[in-house]
C-alpha cells in the first residue's frame, strides 16, 4: 500500500498509468497534470461521485438548512408532544415537542464539526508520531510501536467509552477520544510509507544540499507519504460520526438536550416501543446516508490511488 | 514443533502490549480525573478528615510509581477494586454478568462466520451477476448502518409491529426460570432439559444478535468476497479448470482454502469489535450485560467497572490474535516467524 509513492514517482514502475492517462484526461477537460488525472479517473467512479455528491447536500442541509425551520432546536413545547410527520412539521416532533427536522439540521453542524476535527486531528497527530518513529527508528521506533500495540488491543469502542468516562462528557472531549482512538492507523501507515521512502535517492539528495533531519522529515518526506492518508482520511469520516454517535447515545458524549444524532435516537429510543417510530429514525437515517457516501466516497479514492485493487 | 515454536514467541509478544494496555488503564483510571476522591464523595461539602482518611485508605498519598505497581500487583492477584455502587469486588460483579454478554457475542460471532464466508464465496463465484450485485449493495448498506439503530428498527418492526418477538426487555421473560449454573443460558436451559426455556432463551437473542452482527457480516461478507475473487483469477485455480475438476472442488476445496487467509485475520479481530457493538447494543435491549453494567456504572461515577471490563476484554483480544495467528499458520504452511 505504498500509494502515495506511486502517485508521484509512479511513472517508470507503473505503464499502465501512463497508458491511460493522457489523451482522455485531456478530451474529458482536464489540464493532463496530475490534478486533471485524479479528476478524470474519480469521474468515472460513479458510486463514489455519488458518495460526494450526497456528502455536499448533507454539509449544505447543516450551512443553510436553519433558513427553512423556524422553529427552536432546544426548546420543548409540551403542546406539540410526540408529533407524527405532517407538513408543519416534516419528521415530527419529539417527546418533549422539539421539532425534529430542526433538531437535524443543528445535529448536522454538531456532528460535522465532530468529524471533520477528530480526523484532522488524528491525521496529523498519527502523520507526525509515524514520522518521528520511522525516521529515527531503532529503540524509539521499537518503544513507539509497541505503545501503538497496546493502544491497539483495546476494542476501539471501548477505549473511547473508558476515555470519555474519565474526561467527563463534553463535545471537546468527544473530540479528544476519536483522535486518540484513531490516530494509531494513520501513525501505522505513514510510517510504512516513510520505511520505504527514507532510503530513496532525493532524500540523499536533499541532505547532500544541508537539509536537516526536520526538514527532510516534514519537506521532503511526509509531503510524499500522504497518499493513503488522504483515502483512510475519507473512510474514516464515517466510522468517527458512527462512533461519536454511539457514545453520545450511552449517554457518554453529546449531552440532551444538544442536537446530535446519536443523542437524538436515544431521545427516541423510549418512543419506539410504543409506535413513535418517526423521533429515532430519522436521526438515525441521517447517520445511515452520511457513513454510506463516506464510505462510497473512500472506496472511490481508494480506488483512484490504487487501482489494483478490487 | 513449529507451531510450539510460534506459540511461544507470540505468548513472549505479549508481554510487553498488556503491560502497555496496564499502564493505558491506569493512566485512564487515575491520572486523567483530577480527584477521584472528589468524583467519589460529590463535590461539595466534603470532611477535610474523611477526603484524606479516604485517599489515605485508597493510596492516593502514595507516590504515582507506587500506585501503578499496587494496581498491576492487585489486577495480576483477580482484585479489580472495589464496586462503590454494589460494594461487592468489580470481579464478582463482572463475573456475574459476563456471560450474558459472552452469549451475546458468541452467537453473533457464530451467525458472523456462518453467513458471510458462504455469501463471500458466492458473490466472487457469480462475479458480476445479479446475486454478486445485491451482494455488494448489501454489504455497502450493512457497514453503514449504525448498530443501535438498527436494532431500535427491529424492536418497532419485530416487537411494536408484528408482535413477534417478545418485550426488548433482558435475556429470558419473568415467567421462566432457568436455574443459572454456566450463566449461559442457552446451555442451562439444555443441562435442565428445557426445551420451552431453550426456544423462549433463543427468541430473546434473535434480534439483539442480529443487531450486533449486521455490520461485522457486511465486511466479512466483501472480505471474502475479493481475496475469494484474487484466489479464482490465480494460476492454479486456471489449471485446476483446465484440467476439469468439478466446480465445487475448484471453488471450495482449492480456492477457499487460500481465500480464507485475509478474512482469519479479520475474524480474530471480530471479537473486539463484536464486543465493542454489544455494549451498545445492550443499552438498546436492556440486557443484562457487562457492557450495559460498565457503561451505567461509569455514568454514575464509578469506574471501577469499565476499567476491569476495558482490561479483561483487551486481553481476550490479543488472545484472539494470538489464535488467528495460530490458525494462519496451520492453514498456510508457507509462513514462517
Amino acid at each position: 500500500m505504498n500509494i502515495g509513492r506511486k502517485r508521484r514517482a509512479a511513472d517508470p514502475t507503473r505503464p499502465a498509468d501512463t497508458r491511460c492517462r493522457p489523451e482522455k484526461s485531456a478530451a474529458e477537460g482536464g489540464t493532463g497534470g496530475s490534478w486533471g488525472f485524479f479528476l478524470y479517473r474519480f469521474r468515472r467512479n460513479k458510486l463514489a461521485a455519488v458518495g460526494g455528491g450526497f456528502l455536499l447536500l448533507i454539509v449544505l442541509l447543516g450551512l443553510i438548512g436553519p433558513l427553512f425551520t423556524s422553529y427552536n432546536p432546544t426548546k420543548p413545547d409540551m403542546k406539540s408532544a410526540s408529533l407524527a410527520p405532517s407538513f408543519a412539521h416534516w419528521m415530527g416532533t419529539d417527546a418533549l415537542g422539539m421539532d425534529i427536522f430542526t433538531r437535524i439540521v443543528y445535529a448536522t453542524r454538531t456532528d460535522l464539526l465532530i468529524a471533520v476535527m477528530a480526523v484532522l486531528g488524528a491525521a496529523i497527530l498519527g502523520s507526525l508520531y509515524g514520522v518521528i518513529s520511522a525516521f529515527y527508528g531503532r529503540v524509539l521506533d521499537e518503544v513507539m510501536m509497541r505503545a501503538l500495540d497496546s493502544l491497539q488491543a483495546f476494542p476501539s469502542i471501548l477505549l473511547g467509552l473508558a476515555i470519555a468516562a474519565a474526561l467527563g462528557p463534553s463535545l471537546r472531549n468527544v473530540i479528544i477520544v476519536l483522535v486518540v482512538v484513531n490516530f494509531p492507523m494513520y501513525a501505522r501507515l505513514v510510517r510504512s510509507q516513510i520505511l520505504s521512502l527514507k532510503e530513496a535517492t532525493f532524500v540523499d539528495a536533499a541532505r547532500t544540499v544541508g537539509n536537516n533531519n526536520a526538514r527532510i522529515m516534514f519537506r521532503h518526506l511526509l509531503p510524499n507519504s500522504l497518499g493513503p492518508v488522504y483515502v483512510q482520511s475519507s473512510l474514516n469520516v464515517g466510522w468517527s460520526v458512527l462512533m461519536a454517535a454511539s457514545m453520545s447515545f450511552l449517554g457518554l458524549g453529546i449531552q440532551a438536550p444538544e442536537p446530535e444524532w446519536g443523542v437524538m435516537i436515544s431521545q427516541g429510543a423510549r418512543q419506539m416501543v410504543q409506535g413513535e417510530w418517526w423521533s429515532a429514525f430519522f436521526p438515525g437515517l441521517f447517520i445511515f446516508l452520511f457513513v454510506l457516501s463516506a464510505s462510497l466516497l473512500g472506496d472511490g479514492l481508494q480506488d483512484v490511488f490504487d487501482p489494483r485493487r478490487r | 514443533m513449529r507451531i510450539g515454536l510460534l506459540i511461544l514467541r507470540r505468548l513472549l509478544l505479549m508481554i510487553p502490549v498488556m503491560v502497555g494496555v496496564l499502564v493505558i488503564t491506569f493512566v485512564i483510571g487515575r491520572v486523567i480525573p483530577a480527584d477521584p476522591v472528589a468524583l467519589l464523595m460529590g463535590q461539595e461539602n466534603a470532611d477535610e478528615a474523611l477526603v484524606q482518611q479516604i485517599r489515605h485508605d485508597l493510596g492516593l498519598d502514595q507516590p504515582i510509581w507506587t500506585q501503578f505497581y499496587v494496581y498491576v500487583r492487585n489486577i495480576t492477584r483477580g482484585d479489580f477494586g472495589m464496586c462503590w455502587s454494589t460494594r461487592n469486588p468489580v470481579l464478582d460483579d463482572l463475573a456475574v454478568r459476563l456471560p450474558a454478554t459472552l452469549e451475546l457475542v458468541i452467537v453473533s460471532m457464530i451467525v458472523c462466520i456462518v453467513l458471510a464466508i458462504p455469501l463471500g464465496v458466492y458473490a466472487a463465484v457469480k462475479r458480476d451477476a445479479f446475486g454478486d450485485h445485491v451482494t455488494r449493495v448489501a454489504s455497502l448498506v450493512g457497514v453503514a448502518v449504525p448498530g443501535f439503530w438498527f436494532g431500535l428498527l427491529l424492536i418497532f418492526f419485530f416487537y411494536y409491529y408484528l408482535r413477534w418477538a417478545p418485550p426488548p426487555m433482558g435475556r429470558i421473560g419473568f415467567r421462566t426460570t432457568i436455574v443459572p449454573v454456566t450463566g449461559f443460558n442457552l446451555i442451562d436451559s439444555l443441562l435442565a432439559g428445557n426445551l420451552k426455556a431453550f426456544g423462549e432463551v433463543w427468541a430473546y437473542l434473535a434480534l439483539p444478535v442480529a443487531a450486533v452482527s449486521l455490520r461485522k457480516v457486511a465486511q466479512l461478507t466483501r472480505l471474502v468476497r475479493s481475496s475469494m475473487i484474487e484466489v479464482l483469477a490465480s494460476d492454479y485455480i486456471q489449471t485446476a479448470r483446465a484440467q476439469g475438476l468439478r466446480r465445487s472442488t475448484i471453488n471450495f476445496r482449492l480456492g477457499l482454502k487460500n481465500g480464507l487467509l485475509p478474512p482469519i485475520t479479520q475474524i480474530g479481530d471480530m471479537f473486539g469489535d463484536l464486543i465493542g457493538g454489544a455494549v451498545v447494543i445492550e443499552l438498546v435491549f436492556a440486557w443484562p450485560g457487562a457492557g450495559r453494567w460498565a457503561v451505567t456504572s461509569a455514568l454514575a461515577g464509578d469506574f471501577g467497572p469499565i476499567q476491569a471490563f476495558v482490561v479483561i476484554c483487551a486481553a481476550v483480544r490479543v488472545l484472539c490474535f494470538l489464535v488467528a495467528d495460530i490458525l494462519y499458520a496451520v492453514i498456510d504452511p508457507r509462513i514462517k516467524y
